[in-house]
């Protein structure tokens, strides 16, 4: 079986692709900070950011479609807290279409960073910037698995649905939650196959992996770039 | 005469709850043999696999190059024995191919210049090459079965143990796997079902029955006897019958 | 529940993210102190597993539907701490794969889901399994625990967000409660009847660590919960934008009215 949400684009080879995904991370991170603290009041500093991301998306050579279709992840949310305000009879409509601004940004920046990198690379990025290294071990065993366990669980849905006709929803609800339950527990026996297949070839507790990093001279002019235009788009903020 | 590398005298192990899963093993293991351990479902082969590298550890005396199997010697041991598991889900467990074939050496201390060498060599041993950037789920079975060999080739073992290596390939990918088999230079033990693989691969078969050796010596001896074999849930291997 | 970039000021989640990663940093510390390396693969498996199960999602009442978050399960399972390490490593996951819940937010959205949550969740299981004993104890505690857990992580929600002046607290806040009571409720059956199948295959998975009376550790445990909570209580009223306006909201609502 083939997965495709992660990784979709990874093989895409473009500027923003091959540049150095620590310098990646530090700089949509940095983007993601300099959107979401923006005064709400600043509404050209939007355009000009949303300017800076359609630019970057471009280089990326990203499909806009792609980009656009996964950016309604944050419209549920947006939906919910508009019912709130309403409900409330607060005027925010200016306000709020700066959080939506925000957002919206973030999620297009989060996009590039992610779908431009392999998420192998990604990890072992955020590990060489010093994330805790338990964290970004699971992380890197949740990659590898996950994938394994949705196909054990599409073979149970499957023989599931084969025998399995209406009935009342709390009996559905019943036998989801002893497929998961069963899934649990093959998952548990692998981890632990896993566990001495690890043993096997030396593993004392670490897991070590090798960088391949190497900065180059495009990262540099990358981060200072997109640093510079930062600065400028503040800057024409503050003095409007 | 040639060096005896694994020297088994008198293996017993019992599950946690108590039911034994071998009983006085004594085997041999010589430099440079090939050796089929063949046997019914649940005859303790894995089990028995699991004790050539101190996974298991029974009552009984396991030396393994002279070494006895204690803590200390484990990681001596572990890096001249590459045990590959029957499921690759379980023997790929790294984000990437390279990750995966290069965690032995790194475990072993390997210098990273030679980490780089040893992976790129045991990949082109089992025609891998260029799959280093590459994740197991994007892998067919027969491709994740070769990287899985190659997670221990890495390691220059001097042992090769496997665990039902050519259970559910399709025939042309058990055929390659064979031919893979036949290749690999170091002394080989593996545990199979598949009696015609160990009439081609393997110079030397034990057959293992409720934890027992039932039987043991020569492959074409064994695997004639008909009487033998179907005694122990065995049948014939249509290469035999005549 | 997942909260995304831009939904919070800095004030809020900042000291968010410094108060889970001091969390975080602390039960990562634990997890290795306590468990031995063979925990990892186990570890890396649960993230899996509740990662693939949160995308499934099963019929609730009226055409809706739910999906399980899985805390106070891997609680059950792998003890509070490394529970608490488990899902941040989830949520970071849903972040980068599919965006839900922000980078800047992920603080907060760690909290809630990943320490409070669980660490109330479990606080309470423990209370019920030791006062009923045998499995009777830990089922009921493994409903009642879920429940809370998506209940209080909804409710810090809710305080996070009314912090920020994005939505008023009266209301807000008890809409929030409201609908994570009802969602909770699937949460505790799907919790009760996978804990009940555990039992029966493979008892032996449950954490036991903390299967003994009620003592001093627990108050301290107690105690630092409350603390956390009041801690976040400051900030959610410090500023003008927050509670206040909060209340200056309803008071415009009362006077359409």
């Amino acid at each position: 079986m083939r997965h495709s949400y992660i990784d979709q684009y990874s093989g895409l080879d473009s500027i923003v692709a091959r540049l150095d995904p620590r310098i990646k991370i530090i700089t949509f991170l940095s983007l993601i900070i300099f959107t979401v603290v923006t005064p709400a009041s600043s509404r050209q500093e939007f355009c000009l950011q949303g300017l800076l991301a359609f630019a970057i998306l471009s280089v990326s050579r990203m499909p806009a479609s792609f980009i656009f279709k996964k950016s309604l992840v944050v419209i549920p949310f947006v939906v919910a807290v508009s019912i709130f305000n309403l409900i409330a009879g607060r005027q925010t409509i200016g306000a709020f279409s700066a959080i939506f601004a925000k957002s919206v940004l973030s999620v297009v920046y989060l996009i590039l960073l992610v779908a431009t990198t392999r998420f192998p690379d990604l990890m072992k990025a955020f590990e060489r910037l010093k994330c805790p290294r338990l964290i970004i071990t699971i992380l890197s065993f949740m990659y590898r698995y996950v994938f394994v366990i949705e196909d054990e669980l599409m073979t149970m849905q499957v023989a599931k649905e084969s025998r399995s006709f209406g009935g009342p929803a709390l009996f559905h609800v019943k036998v989801f939650s002893n497929i998961l339950a069963s899934l649990f527990i093959r998952s548990y026996e692998h981890a632990e196959e896993v566990y001495l297949a690890m043993c096997a070839r030396g593993f004392d507790g670490n897991i070590r992996t090798l960088s391949e990093f190497k900065l180059r001279a495009a990262d540099g002019v990358f981060l200072f770039a997109v640093s510079l235009i930062m600065l400028f788009i503040r800057v024409a903020g503050a003095i409007r | 005469m040639t060096e005896k590398i694994i020297e088994i005298k008198g293996l017993h192990y019992s599950y946690p709850d108590g039911v034994a899963a071998l009983r006085a093993i004594d085997l041999d293991v010589f430099e440079g043999e090939s050796i089929g351990v063949i046997g019914p479902n649940g005859a303790g082969k894995s089990t028995l696999l699991l004790h050539l590298n101190g996974i298991l550890r029974g009552e009984g005396d396991v030396r393994v190059f002279g070494l006895e199997m204690r803590d200390e010697n484990l990681k001596k041991i572990r890096s001249k024995i590459g045990l590959v598991f029957q499921d690759p889900e379980s023997q790929l467990f790294m984000p990437t191919v390279f990750d995966d074939v290069a965690f032995g050496p790194i475990n072993m201390e390997m210098p990273q210049a030679k980490v780089g060498e040893q992976v790129a060599k045991a990949l082109r041993e089992v025609d891998m090459t260029g799959s280093e950037k590459r994740a197991a789920h994007h892998m067919s079975f027969g491709e994740k079965k070769r990287v899985s060999i190659a997670t221990v080739l890495s390691m220059e073992p001097r042992v090769l143990v496997f665990d039902e290596p050519t259970g559910n390939l399709d025939p042309k990918h058990r055929r390659s796997l064979i031919n893979l088999l036949k290749r690999l230079k170091p002394t080989k033990v593996i545990a199979t079902h598949d009696l015609d693989m160990v009439a081609e691969a393997c110079s030397r078969v034990i057959l293992l029955d409720k934890g027992e050796i039932a039987a043991s010596g020569n492959t074409a001896d064994i695997l004639k006897d008909k009487r033998l074999l179907e005694a122990h849930s065995l049948e014939l291997p249509p290469s035999f019958i005549k | 529940m997942h909260i995304p970039d831009g939904f919070l000021t800095t004030n809020t989640w900042l000291p968010a993210w410094v108060v889970s990663a001091g969390g975080i940093g602390y039960c990562v510390r634990r997890t290795s102190r306590l468990l031995k390396e063979r925990m990892i693969p186990l570890m890396g498996v649960m993230a899996a597993f509740i990662f693939a199960a949160q995308m499934l999602n099963f019929p609730v009442m009226g055409g809706t539907s739910g999906h399980l978050i899985g805390a106070v399960f891997a609680a059950i399972l792998l003890g509070p701490y490394a529970a608490a390490v488990v899902m941040t490593v989830v949520l970071i996951a849903q972040c980068l794969i599919f965006q839900d819940g922000g980078l800047t937010a992920l603080g907060a959205n760690v909290l809630n889901m990943a320490i409070l949550g669980p660490a109330c969740g479990y606080f309470i299981y423990n209370i019920i399994r030791r006062t009923i004993k045998g499995n009777a104890g830990m089922i009921a505690g493994a409903a009642l625990a879920s429940w809370a857990s998506v209940v209080i992580a909804a409710s810090t929600c809710a305080l996070e967000l009314s912090a920020s002046g994005t939505s008023p607290f009266p209301v807000v806040f008890p809409a929030m409660v409201f609908i994570h009571a009802a969602i909770g409720i699937g949460e505790a059956v799907i919790t009760c009847v996978m804990v009940s199948l555990v039992l029966k295959v493979r008892p032996d998975l449950i954490y036991q660590k903390d299967a003994r009376p009620f003592g001093r550790r627990d108050l301290v445990f107690g105690l630092a919960i409350a603390a956390i909570l009041f801690l976040l209580a400051p900030f959610a009223s410090k500023f003008p934008d927050g509670l206040e306006r909060a209340a200056k909201d309803l008071g415009f609502a009362a006077e359409v009215k």
